[in-house]
């Protein structure tokens, strides 16, 4: 390891020289040190956040398709398959806390940053906005968010809490904070931010918006990566989110 | 340890003073301090090697068990390839069972709509119809029933292509595109669960060996014992 600080109390098991932390092969003797089973404990978790968040969306989907005679009780387990995802991301960045703190820091305003940041948002968000309009030429059925609140009697500022100021958090935080800074440390950096975005498309399960979401989460990780901060990332998908509403609020 | 160093096989940052590359493996000390290519001291001048970089001991009881433990490490790097590709011929496989039953389901909805369109034929194309709390005219419900079959067709061929990029890609990068396969497809049979939960239970072992065929590819990728290398 280039750093003497990530050496830790690890000994060689043949020559009893300490190791680094990530060390393949001990400096002093060469011998190969096997460390599947160490990487293997520090990359489970990620998968396990994602399946979980996954499990969440199965109880939900089939709890509607159990219970949800009505608006009001699809809300009612909309909120709850919420409490739970966020619950299950709180426990994942706590358990990340030290790696993710920094990305909660400010480093202050800086235009050379902003500037292809602005780019790359207003990218996205032209692409899935086109995403979404070719998809209803093709006659593609599109999910109707308000309907539900309109039925069910819940005021519009609830939909604008559940679908633009919840979910964007916790999905920034588990996406661009846990999952993204995890996979760093076990593949390139370009490998880690396409795999993010795969994660974060797949989990909305609907193959019509894979590619759209999948964009979206390229874009977010993009952000992510330029600012290093969570902040813009929550601000820009909460942007969209609440901009979705608003379009289908103008439709009626 | 003292400040940093580069190892002159591979690059990677080391410590000035470390006999063996932490990295890759190979000796470096020497070539470091020195410039000249020897072997340090403390490394078998008769090392073999059992897999390429895995150098053995031939003496002693510490090299007896380093020598097993060498061993033991390249035989799990072996298992490591195998199931990677293991896990790259399930992604491979998944691309022809989208194909299959993408193509066969996309026939089953035709020979269905056909037969809704037929009944549809006689109605008024103006005729207001209400289906699930939306009014459609029968001309636009006929038009979204013909959209369908297309979807079905385009949803699952799209699915087979994604496949098919992913194996390309697990050949270069297994870890990622492992993990994409595995999230695609335990995503596709949520959502399948979803819209028909008795769909959960069909195919169990075939999604049973899949899923575990893929979580082992992760695993090997994630475990990436060190590289074999030849020691010169």
């Amino acid at each position: 390891m280039s750093d003497a600080s990530r050496i830790r109390r690890g000994a060689c098991p043949r020559c009893r020289a300490p190791i680094a932390d990530e060390a393949n092969f001990c400096g002093a003797c060469g011998t190969a040190i096997d460390r599947s089973a160490e990487r293997w404990r520090r990359f489970a978790p990620l998968l396990r956040l994602w399946i979980a968040l996954l499990g969440v969306n199965l109880a939900l989907g089939l709890a509607v398709r159990a219970l949800g005679d009505d608006a009001r009780t699809n809300l009612r387990l909309d909120v709850a398959g919420q409490a739970i995802s966020v619950a299950i991301v709180a426990l994942a960045a706590l358990r990340e806390r030290d790696a993710l703190r920094p990305l909660f820091q400010s480093h202050g305003f800086h235009r050379a940053t902003a500037l292809p940041v602005a780019a790359a948002a207003a990218m996205v968000v032209l692409f899935v906005q086109s995403w979404f309009v070719a998809c209803e030429l093709l006659r593609f059925r599109m999910l109707r968010f308000l309907d539900d609140y309109r039925d069910g009697g819940w005021p519009t500022w609830s939909a604008f809490v559940l679908i633009a100021v919840v979910p964007p958090i916790t999905e920034e935080v588990a996406f661009r904070g846990v999952i993204l800074e995890g996979l760093k440390r076990f593949m390139r950096p370009i490998d880690a931010l396409l795999l993010q975005a795969a994660m974060f498309s797949v989990l909305h399960l609907s193959p019509i918006i894979f590619v759209s979401h999948f964009a979206f989460g390229l874009g977010l990780g993009y952000v992510r990566e330029r600012t290093q901060r969570l902040l813009p990332c929550i601000v820009l998908h909460a942007a969209w989110n609440s901009w979705v509403l608003v379009e289908e609020l103008l439709r009626g | 340890m003292s400040d940093p160093a580069a190892c002159p096989s591979c690059h990677a940052a080391i410590a000035a003073d470390a006999s063996f590359c932490t990295h890759c493996g190979k000796p470096v000390a020497v070539v470091a301090e020195t410039g000249a290519s020897e072997t340090p001291a403390d490394a078998p001048a008769d090392a073999t090697a059992v897999a390429p970089g895995v150098r053995l001991a031939p003496h002693g009881p510490r090299q007896r068990a380093s020598s097993y433990r060498d061993r033991l490490v390249a035989q799990q790097a072996a298992q490591d390839v195998k199931q990677l590709h293991t896990a790259g011929r399930w992604i491979l496989a998944l691309v022809a069972i989208f194909v299959i039953a993408g193509t066969y389901a996309g026939f089953m909805h035709r020979n269905q709509a056909q037969q809704v369109l037929a009944g549809l034929a006689s109605r008024d194309a103006d005729e207001v119809v209400e289906i699930e709390g939306e009014e459609q005219t029968i001309a636009e419900l006929r038009d979204a029933i013909r959209a369908e079959t297309i979807q079905v067709f385009v949803v699952n061929y799209l699915l087979a292509a994604l496949f098919l990029g992913l194996f390309f890609w697990s050949r270069k990068a297994p870890l990622p595109a492992t993990i994409v396969a595995l999230c695609i497809y335990l995503a596709v049979n949520v959502l399948n669960a979803i819209i028909d939960p008795t769909t959960l239970l069909q195919g169990l072992v075939l999604k049973g060996f899949c899923i575990a065929s893929l979580a082992a590819g992760i695993r090997a990728a994630v475990a990436q014992r060190p590289a074999p290398r030849a020691v010169a």
